[in-house]
């Protein structure tokens, strides 16, 4: 019953070089989306006409499908949170201009069009068909609402990334313009990104936001039927979306914090599929008859972060050091049960501009690491090294080998385990004296936003790094409307950080294990967020 | 010499109480000479002998006679190890507030008035938080993951019980006559605390004690599973069951040797201290 | 009576005094919430202009006055996490809560008293040490292990009961007999000791020595007297039940108080963390209290 597999990546720079997207395709999208439909609808009837009761069906028929996450989404806020959990939700709920596919290509969704008329506009034109689940009308209006709140309210979790919006223009009541703070060239990457979902002006401004956070609408294929803090939310099937009927009646996710929980839900049988499977337990779900492991792409790269002003980690050598003595394919083989690819760069594939040469390949090298070491004036000092517990694949056993890899080149390594909420604010605080290992994602797909910490103007108690030249390329970078010399301005600032400077050490791009019962047919995606109407009963 | 004797002549009429001390020293020794026991370093991983099952099933070897954890690391030296730990968590946590709550109780007992009220109603505010939560929110805001501060957390939720016990016994003790005698003839509170209550609180505090000692070793492990407990380079019972936790399906064996430590290692405390409570209990002078 | 009552009711309120001060405390120890807020790849200045938006820079006794003043006009602050009043929050919960801890309660009272009582009057026979052995043992194993067995053991094996969540009366039996299982191990040998204790009284003596049949002594007398340590000592695992089963609601994803302050401490959702411990040790208080009433009550001669 073995059966892993991994989502088709196109490359994100080519969907980067379309200015104009989905305008001349509008019909064939209808028409796809159509199409789906009717599949849709006959599959249903076809499943209906089996008698086999599945887990994914109650017993009046209904299809219902289960997700079990970690934790419950913090809200209905669509720029208040900056967390998959909640993300994977709202995405069903409400929807964005353009969204990302499973293949992560942009697609139209509430845009009919869209054109860059300059380097700092975008004009989009709007579906008019669509409908919030009260049944307004959703228009230009909304638009304006939903982003320019998001850029101006200070207090929202996503406003520092949304903050570049200078204006949104209304033209008429499906077109609308958005004005940037200078050239911007991925205003698509932000308005598809993980909360950019749009929010209904109307109502909020009617009722309030406090009544909208408790009985939210959106425009999405699936609405707000009830939510149970920490235990679970239930969507149910909105008979008027745009986008044809949905494929279940109803959407349960639920949230299970303990792992073991999560997986004896699964073999029960009770959900459908559940995230963040240990990977001891792959194996069993593999065995047990009914359920499969699917192993999906993501963007979480392991990262040894080193502090960059104090020592012993200043010394270059000794950043240098820790790059060669961490013997991924070992852990890759071991712990993490091939679920990994040693990676040099903290940008994944699948992200613009990633520099694939450091993607794959293998550095360990313990001799050379040593005469690293050697070679510096290391003397033997205390290195803390901060790992966190319960937050990504096997953290704290990753982060024990690596300890115990870097004490074997003669690093004086201390293992500082943490739970999550400790370690985040001991490591936001700079409060440690060392390294510190944590696995950044990214939901942006554009390399500029994990490449914006290094900035001198974004200097933190941890790595304070600061290269005017750097900074000059980034500025750069941001700005280029030309995909080509951007890409290639993304991977020299990543040659910059990785491999000149080692300013951090990314040594394994994780992969993404999921846990699915075998009537689903379910296909992951990079972005690990779940579009529930994509994925189907066998 | 007539002391010891008593001692034993006692102990051994109780089979349980036998057997809890037994256990006990067992568990000291274990701990005091686990450099000694021990055949592996516990921390020394090896990737290629991942959880390897005990010496007696399929695929197990004598080399690792209760296996390897889920990296590569000898369970029966961990758990010699982390018998260090746990004890020690439970010993100083037990101390200190035995310490802090006899003292309090006493202060509290026998002055009686605002500093009785003070103190009570300080006992009353900790005791009216679940000592589990009020650990695991003060040991996630001091982002600290060492032996020190979680016996300090764990003394500051269990220091109540020996202050209100203490208390009750001093109280009582107050109206005997030979503490009002010594009252009368002018002792100082100093010297009647010392001579007369002392020695007769001294079998509540033993009592509680072994109770503390095991219940600390029990919230140590609780607080592992809950994250904020002891943390690796530093082996502890509790923390083994709760990294073992996610193998129960199928490495069983790496939670469960440890679970079977920390429920026998408890089992003899609690033997040891019920035997304790029968010989010292005045009602019971004839058992 | 009546003077006994309200000199307990006024004590209730340094004690809560105190404990908001505990708890301030903590939180302020806590520091901001900023860090979680935000992604760790956001820069400092998008930090800095979150922090300020949500004021966090007043000095500590300012903070402790605002703190007491607000809880007095019932704000118990707002959750940075869900954007909601904390105390809403805590409501929410408290059925989830008082359910599970209700269940439990019943089962392990009437197991705890039962098996207290038999294994006290037989005592030194076979069936009292099997009582002893049992209740040590539950004593003995970590709660998440009971939990964890029962899982895999009801609903994996035998595919009898809900893994976890709420919903029907099922989904509350697992975590249920988990927190049944450690609250009545601990109440066993307390009752049984304490009915040990009331047998060797003079009176009960008498009244063997009357020649009265056992149960009627049992039951008439004893029982009676064995009744205030009794509900003294299960009013104690009222809080425990209510708000120290975070360990049991995690395994079970039950949405109770102790895991909505789990959560809460975890996202350094400081208000929520407050408004919960609050309530738990206001019911705890209140447990107490009624437990103290409860006393006079029952046995009259009773004189603080």
């Amino acid at each position: 019953m073995k059966k892993r597999r991994a989502g088709m990546l196109l490359a994100a720079g080519l969907a980067g070089l379309l200015m104009a997207g989905c305008g001349a395709s509008t019909e064939e999208t209808t028409a796809a989306v159509e199409s789906t439909a009717q599949a849709e609808s006959s599959e249903t009837t076809a499943e209906a006409q089996q008698e086999e009761t599945s887990a994914a069906e109650t017993e009046d028929g209904e299809k219902v499908l289960t997700i079990a996450q970690g934790g419950d989404i913090s809200t209905f806020d669509m720029q208040n949170h900056n967390n998959g959990v909640t993300g994977a939700v709202l995405c069903n709920f409400s929807n964005g201009l353009v969204e990302r596919d499973d293949n992560n290509d942009w697609v139209c969704v509430l845009a009919e069009s869209y054109e860059m008329i300059d380097d700092e506009t975008w004009e989009f034109k709007l579906r008019d068909d669509v409908t919030w689940h009260n049944g307004d009308p959703f228009t230009a209006e909304d638009v304006k609402y939903t982003y320019e709140r998001a850029a101006t309210d200070e207090t929202l979790a996503e406003n520092h990334i949304f903050s570049v919006i200078k204006e949104v223009q209304i033209i008429d009541d499906y077109t609308v313009r958005f004005i940037t703070d200078g050239p911007y060239p991925t205003m698509l990457s932000l308005l598809s990104k993980n909360g950019s979902q749009v929010m209904p002006k109307k109502y909020i401004e009617e009722n309030g936001l406090d009544y909208y956070l408790e009985h939210p609408i959106g425009v999405g294929p699936y609405k707000f039927k009830e939510w149970v803090k920490d235990s679970q939310v239930v969507l149910e099937r909105y008979d008027d979306y745009f986008g044809g009927t949905p494929y279940w009646d109803e959407v349960v996710f639920r949230s299970i914090p303990e792992a073991s929980t999560r997986v004896s839900e699964l073999l029960a049988g009770n959900v459908d599929i559940i995230v963040n499977v240990p990977t001891n337990e792959w194996e069993r779900i593999d065995e047990n008859e009914g359920t499969e492991m699917v192993l999906g792409d993501g963007t979480r790269i392991y990262n040894v972060i080193m502090k960059w002003n104090t020592s012993p980690t200043q010394d270059l050598a000794i950043r240098e050091a820790v790059d060669y003595a961490i013997d991924t394919e070992s852990i890759i083989n071991s712990i993490l049960k091939g679920a990994g690819t040693s990676c040099y760069t903290r940008i994944a594939p699948g992200v613009f501009g990633q520099d694939e040469s450091l993607y794959n390949i293998q550095k360990y090298d313990q001799e050379k690491a040593k005469e690293l070491v050697a070679s510096s004036g290391y003397n033997g000092e205390e290195i803390e090294f901060l790992v966190p517990t319960g937050r990504y694949l096997m953290d704290k056993e990753v982060g024990e080998v690596v300890a115990a890899m870097l004490q074997q080149v003669g690093l004086n390594v201390k293992l500082n385990v943490l739970e999550w909420s400790a370690f985040n604010s001991k490591f936001n605080s700079g409060d440690f004296n060392g390294m510190a290992l944590i696995a950044y994602g990214d939901d942006f797909f554009d390399a500029s936003y994990g490449m914006n910490e290094y900035r001198t103007e974004n200097c933190t108690p941890i790595s304070c790094y600061s290269s005017p030249e750097y900074d000059a390329l980034y500025l750069e970078a941001l700005n280029n409307m030309d995909p080509d010399s951007r890409s290639q301005q993304l991977i020299e600032m990543q040659q910059m950080i990785f491999v000149d400077e080692c300013v951090q050490a990314p040594f394994i791009h994780l992969k993404v294990p999921y846990g699915v019962n075998s009537r689903i047919d379910f296909n992951s995606r990079i972005d690990e967020l779940f579009f529930v109407d994509r994925i189907h009963l066998k | 010499m007539k002391k010891t004797k008593r001692f034993f002549k006692l102990l051994f009429r109780s089979s349980t109480g036998t057997a809890g001390v037994l256990i006990f020293l067992l568990v000291c020794i274990a701990a005091i000479f686990a450099e000694q026991l021990a055949p592996y370093d516990p921390n020394m991983m090896d990737l290629m002998n991942m959880t390897k099952p005990p010496a007696w099933m399929e695929g197990g070897s004598i080399s690792h006679l209760l296996g390897t954890d889920n990296l590569g690391r000898d369970i029966f030296s961990r758990m010699l190890h982390g018998a260090r730990v746990s004890l020690t968590v439970g010993f100083l946590a037990t101390i200190c507030s035995g310490i802090v709550g006899t003292i309090l109780g006493l202060i509290s007992g026998y002055f009686g008035g605002i500093v009785d009220h003070v103190i009570m109603r300080i006992a009353d505010a900790f005791y009216a938080i679940p000592g589990i939560l009020l650990a695991l929110v003060t040991l996630m805001v001091v982002q600290s993951s060492g032996i020190g501060t979680l016996v300090i957390v764990i003394a500051a939720i269990s220091w109540v019980q020996y202050a209100r016990l203490i208390r009750a016994e001093v109280l009582r003790l107050k109206g005997k006559e030979f503490v009002r005698a010594s009252r009368t003839i002018g002792a100082s509170p100093w010297f009647i605390i010392s001579h007369h209550i002392v020695p007769n609180v001294w079998p509540t505090f033993i009592v509680v004690s072994t109770m503390s000692v095991a219940s600390s070793i029990l919230t140590e492990a609780s607080l592992s599973f809950l994250g904020v407990g002891i943390q690796s380079p530093l082996i502890s019972w509790g923390g083994m069951l709760s990294d073992g936790r996610a193998l129960l399906a199928t490495h069983w064996w790496v939670a469960t040797f440890p679970g079977i430590m920390i429920t026998i290692a408890i089992l003899g405390i609690t033997f040891m201290g019920n035997w304790l409570r029968d010989v010292l209990d005045p009602h019971n002078k004839g058992l | 009576m009546a003077r006994y009552l309200a000199k307990r009711i006024l004590q209730i309120i340094p004690v809560l005094l105190i404990l908001t001060f505990i708890i301030f405390c903590l939180v302020y120890v806590a520091g901001d919430p900023v860090a979680l807020m935000l992604p760790p790849e956001a820069g400092t200045e998008a930090r800095e202009s979150l922090r300020a938006a949500l004021g966090l820079d007043k000095p500590f006794h300012e903070q402790f006055i605002i703190y007491i003043t607000n809880l007095l006009h019932g704000d118990f602050g707002t959750s940075y996490e869900y954007n909601q009043d904390a105390l809403q929050l805590v409501l929410e919960r408290l059925p989830y809560s008082a359910q599970l801890a209700a269940v439990a309660f019943v089962a392990s009272v009437i197991l705890g008293v039962v098996l207290g009582i038999a294994s006290a009057q037989y005592k030194d026979t076979p069936f009292d040490l099997l009582v002893s052995a049992l209740s040590a043992l539950g004593q003995a194993m970590p709660g998440f292990w009971v939990a964890i067995m029962l899982i895999l053991l009801f609903s994996v094996n035998m595919k009898v009961l809900p893994v976890s969540g709420a919903g029907g009366f099922e989904h509350i039996i697992l975590p249920a007999t988990t927190l049944t299982i450690m609250t009545a191990a601990k109440i066993v040998p307390l009752i049984r000791s304490n009915m040990i204790e009331v047998m060797h009284q003079d009176y009960i003596r008498t009244a063997k020595s009357k020649g009265l049949k056992n149960s009627a002594i049992v039951f008439k007398h004893a029982f009676k007297n064995v009744l205030v340590p009794v509900i003294t000592i299960v009013a104690m695992q009222i809080p425990t039940l209510m708000g120290g089963a975070l360990i049991t609601e995690t395994i079970f994803a039950w949405p109770g108080l102790g895991m909505l302050i789990y959560r809460g401490v975890a996202n350094l959702d400081m208000s929520v963390v407050q408004a919960g411990v609050l309530m738990v040790a206001f019911i705890t208080i209140l447990a107490n209290l009624i437990s103290d009433i409860a006393y006079c009550l029952i046995d009259p001669s009773i004189r603080y």
